[in-house]
């Protein structure tokens, strides 16, 4: 799962998949602003096949969060 | 925090103060790049006009006007409103400024949305919340599509924008939707 994760953020990012790790965030990802932040949000949905709720997507602010969002959510 | 109305991680939403009048707000609704995508842009704005608007709208009952402010900082960063409010058919609009440019990049707008709809289905007993954009604006859109509201309609080429004139885009949230995403979670 975490493959798939990097392999959107990277896509919706517009970056190499290699440069996408662990600690990978707004911050430290040039290209990760606001409206790429949402978009991503919507990949992930449609990569996972689950309707995320407000909380759980105003909760995942960076690659680890989203992780363990996905993981809680049991999306395989 | 002073005065919270809701509370979030990030931001909390407040009723302004004579304070946020007097302090950035009424430069935030007369920069070109703020209110690229508002009503508000094509006249600049001044103190006391914002102080006629908070004197004559912001304690009215028909729209709630709130100030998003950074926990962190406690900092009066936006504002976030449901105007419009139709309290026997029970819809309101919704509209977002983030004024200060630093927070447009974190996750700030989504809680602030977020926090507001909380705020109008289950606080406020309202049906639906509405909104509208420009067809142009890239992304309003996005926001959109992410709490779920729908496109239910278009005016053909109502708004002047960057030299063409652009589809009205009528979008709508109903209860019952958000309910069945965020219901349990939100209670």
């Amino acid at each position: 799962m975490e493959q798939r994760i990097k392999a959107v953020i990277a896509r919706i990012m517009g970056v190499s998949p290699d440069s996408i790790g662990d600690d990978a965030s707004p911050a430290n990802v040039d290209k990760w602003d606001s409206l790429r932040h949402l978009k991503l949000m919507l990949a992930l949905e449609e990569e996972f096949n689950v309707e995320l709720s407000e909380d759980q997507i105003v909760g995942m602010t960076d690659y680890a969060q989203i992780a363990k969002t996905l993981k809680d959510a049991s999306v395989s | 925090m002073y005065n919270p109305y809701v509370v979030g991680k990030r931001v909390y939403l407040r009723h302004p103060t004579p304070a946020d009048v007097e302090g950035r707000w009424h430069e935030w609704m007369s920069d070109e790049e703020t209110t690229k995508w508002l009503s508000a842009q094509y006249w600049p704005n001044c103190v006391e006009n914002q102080r006629e608007y908070y004197a004559n709208e912001v304690r009215s009952r028909s729209r709630l006007v709130l100030a998003i402010v950074d926990i962190e900082s406690d900092r009066h960063i936006g504002i976030v409103s449901l105007s419009g409010i139709d309290w026997v058919h029970r819809y309101a609009d919704i509209a977002i400024v983030i004024g200060e440019k630093e927070f447009r990049t974190g996750p700030y707008v989504t809680e602030a949305i977020s926090l507001m709809l909380k705020t109008a289905f289950l606080r406020l007993n309202l049906r639906i919340v509405k909104g509208g954009y420009v067809a142009c604006n890239e992304t309003t859109p996005v926001i959109m599509s992410v709490f779920r509201f729908r496109e239910v309609g278009r005016y053909k080429q109502l708004f002047w924008c960057n030299g063409a004139y652009e589809d009205g885009v009528l979008c709508m949230l109903e209860r019952d939707d958000w309910m069945r995403r965020n219901g349990p979670r939100a209670r």
